[in-house]
């Protein structure tokens, strides 16, 4: 594989994971609203905290996981990534938050390409 | 000639309508229907209804700093164009009914904000007041109460305190408490209006002592604070033994038959009867006066030698049942113990009938359980008669806690009495049925209400070992009870898993319908939705509730009272939620719902009561279709 292939790839798994990130930073603005609002139904609780907790971690991994060489470590980051995700996601669900849900599920989508295309 | 006679049929109809479709005392109207006539909202366009207006009053504390916590319990009143609400720091607000616009605010100058009697700052609203012959100020007055036993008259176009009534404008209703009381009679329920008079009761702090005041009510003069008759539910000669066997919630009047109901709470201590083992018929009871005299006319037991708290919790309904050859003049007392008790309201015969059935005896020395305790054959308890054994998936996120606890405990069935042991309480001091009750549709004879099924353990700690330990708590919230004056204090606990989670299966909440032509329960759902760290459980599980029901002639049933947070209108027919909206927190208070100008509004106080979630507001909102 010659070496602007292996650059052409490796600009395509940023750009994913960069699509994994955007959804998930939504969420995350998105949780932090909630958490700060008045009325939102889950304003300061923990379950709220626990929510932003994951979607920041989901951010970083995300950006994280397109800029890294494959790897061991990669492949823990992108399962952590899963994990995560799908734990978010319950999480969500539990605090009855449509839009939350609907953002790691785009993550999680993202993620799918990912790993369909990252070597 | 025609139009002359048309006149007054019209005015008839007119004012007959207007009163249907207003809010002018704690429950909608006098007999505590909690029903409203409007019909604007409907099931079909419900799920339309918005948020009109909203204010802040400022009168909140989540007891972090020096005030203790808030519990704003308080039913906004539609009256002379205005919409007033009282607020725990005793605070009267007027604001307009269809914008929220604040017109005057009445605060007392210097009124104790301490936890006197409850934990928490308390208030469940206002009174309005009409004199029929006058005119000018305090024409129309506005009447709040306060946690040190005060009782203040304000006139109802400017909040002006009303100079003739009391002591320039404020009663002192301790005046009528024993001399050495070991607390004041708290104010917090709004007065009953009975045509002139004013009908008192208070709250107080019956966990705390055997020996307490004896439980009254004080009829005043609505101009003048004046005494006009007052009722002792315990009979002379058990002064220093017991006490309270009070009339802490909203009472209702028959103004047809000049008869008030009052329900009566359970004699002091709360859990230990040894200091009263005569008999006290009127504790634990729903009873009729004659409102002019305060003579009882009847009164039905609810529970016999009560040492569960099972206070007779809220305001009978009183409805004249649909029936073929004449309706059936009729009350409804909703019980913690999740019994809608049927009776004639005339005589307190039963409409279903009551069984006395035999029921656990104590095994704790010097207490005697009593022998038997009635029990309506209808309606069905919307609690069921079993608490349904412990919950699997508690039992197992507790590696067994659940079951191990359970197979220490006494448990009988109902009416177990508490014991050194503890006991399992199915249902318990919590409900059942709460002090908000339930609302009927007087052209249906159909009854709404919601109850809570909680389990809680009772125990009883011998006065030696009692005194290692550090009292605290309320009679509702658990906690620690000192019950100075008999060989125990006490332990009052739910029932969870070290992880907060119900022993017991849920639903922890229920809406039931029951035809009241017939007794049979129409449908009944799981009503709310627990939370518990910002997550929402199953609906199917429901939500312990505290507050009660409004339901309308279009059929909807206006509701908030759940620990979500979220204020809801259920189809009438089937109990189906067809709208939600989040609030700032539980909405404690019964609902009211009005017409003004044209459009209907339903107005919530959203403040929380700790009871059910540590989560306090000030919220005024109200809800209507768009314009």
């Amino acid at each position: 594989m010659s070496a602007s292939s292996r650059s052409g790839d490796r600009v395509q798994e940023e750009l994913v994971s960069n699509m994994m990130a955007i959804p998930a930073a939504i969420g995350l603005i998105v949780a932090v609203l909630a958490f700060f609002q008045h009325g939102s139904g889950i304003a300061g609780t923990p379950g709220a905290g626990l929510a932003i907790l994951g979607l920041a971690a989901l951010v970083a991994a995300s950006l994280l996981v397109g800029r890294m060489a494959p790897g061991r470590f990669r492949t823990f980051i992108t399962v952590m990534i899963l994990i995560g995700g799908l734990l978010t996601l319950v999480c969500a669900w539990f605090l009855m938050q449509g839009w939350i849900m609907l953002a790691v599920a785009l993550t999680l989508v993202a993620w799918l390409i990912f790993i369909l295309i990252a070597r | 000639m025609g139009r002359i006679l048309l006149l007054p049929a019209l005015l008839m109809v007119t004012t007959a309508q207007a009163q249907q479709t207003e809010w002018k005392t704690f429950h909608g109207n006098a007999m505590a229907q909690k029903y409203s006539a409007s019909t604007q909202i409907t099931p079909e366009n419900v799920g339309d209804l918005e948020k009109a207006w909203e204010i802040h009053t400022g009168d909140v504390s989540d007891g972090s700093g020096e005030l203790v916590g808030t519990v704003w319990s308080a039913t906004p009143i539609l009256a002379n164009d205005l919409l007033y609400v009282g607020t725990p720091f005793y605070r009267i607000f007027a604001v307009r009914p269809d914008t929220g616009e604040v017109v005057w605010t009445y605060a007392p100058d210097d009124t104790v904000l301490k936890p006197l009697t409850q934990p928490e700052l308390k208030n469940r609203g206002v009174t309005y007041w009409e004199d029929a012959g006058a005119s000018g100020p305090c024409a129309k007055r506005v009447y709040i109460g306060t946690m040190d036993a005060h009782l203040h008259a304000v006139d109802a176009d400017t909040g002006q305190l009303c100079a003739d009534f009391g002591d320039g404008g404020i009663l002192n209703v301790n005046q009528w408490n024993k001399p050495d009381a070991n607390f004041p009679l708290s104010q917090l329920q709004p007065p009953t209006v009975f045509r002139d008079k004013l009908l008192l009761g208070w709250a107080g702090k019956d966990w705390y002592d055997a020996e307490n005041p004896l439980g009254s009510v004080f009829a005043v003069d609505a101009r003048t604070g004046e005494l006009e008759w007052s009722f002792y539910s315990i009979p002379e000669g058990y002064d220093g033994t017991t006490g309270t066997a009070n009339v802490w919630t909203a009472m209702s009047v028959d103004e047809e038959n000049g008869l008030v109901y009052l329900p009566v709470s359970s004699p002091s201590a709360d859990y230990y009867g040894g200091t009263r083992l005569d008999p006290i018929p009127l504790a634990t009871s729903v009873t009729a006066l004659n409102g002019e005299t305060g003579e009882t006319v009847w009164s039905r037991q609810l529970v016999h030698h009560d040492i569960w708290d099972y206070d007779t919790v809220s305001a009978p309904t009183l409805v004249d049942i649909p029936a073929e050859g004449g309706a059936t003049p009729a009350l409804v007392q909703p019980t913690k113990m999740g019994f809608a008790f049927v009776l004639n309201r005339l005589t307190g015969e039963p409409i279903f009938p009551i069984e006395e059935r035999p029921v656990p005896a104590s095994d704790v020395e010097g207490e005697v359980a009593a022998p038997t305790q009635p029990v309506p054959t209808l309606p069905a308890s919307t609690t069921g008669d079993d608490w349904g054994g412990v919950f699997g998936l508690a039992d197992i996120a507790s590696l067994g806690y659940c079951s191990r606890r359970f197979e220490e405990l006494r448990y009988d069935g109902r009416y177990t009495p508490p014991s050194l042991q503890g006991t399992l309480a199915f249902p318990a001091t919590a409900g059942g049925m709460q002090w908000g009750g339930g609302a009927v549709d007087p052209e249906t004879g159909i009854f709404y209400v919601n109850s809570s099924r909680v389990a809680q353990i009772y125990q009883l700690i011998e006065r030696e070992e009692y005194e290692t330990m550090t009292s605290g708590g309320s009679e509702a919230e658990g906690g620690l009870f000192p019950m100075f004056g008999t060989p125990f204090g006490f332990r009052l606990e739910n029932f969870l898993n070290p992880f907060g989670m119900p022993c017991w299966k849920p639903p922890y909440g229920l809406m039931t319908a029951i035809d009241l032509k017939t007794g049979e329960t129409l449908w009944e759902v799981p009503f709310g939705q627990v939370q518990k760290w910002g997550f929402y459980m199953p609906e199917s599980w429901g939500s312990p509730t505290i507050g009660g029901p409004v339901v309308t002639a279009s059929g909807l049933i206006f509701i908030g009272a759940s620990m979500d947070a979220r204020v809801r209108a259920l189809d009438a027919s089937s109990g189906e939620v067809l709208w939600k909206a989040q609030v700032d927190a539980p909405a404690v208070s019964n609902p009211a719902v009005y017409d003004y100008k044209g459009r209907q509004y339903v107005v919530f106080a959203v403040g929380g009561n700790s009871i059910i979630k540590p989560q306090v507001a000030d919220q005024l909102v109200a809800f209507a279709l768009p314009e």
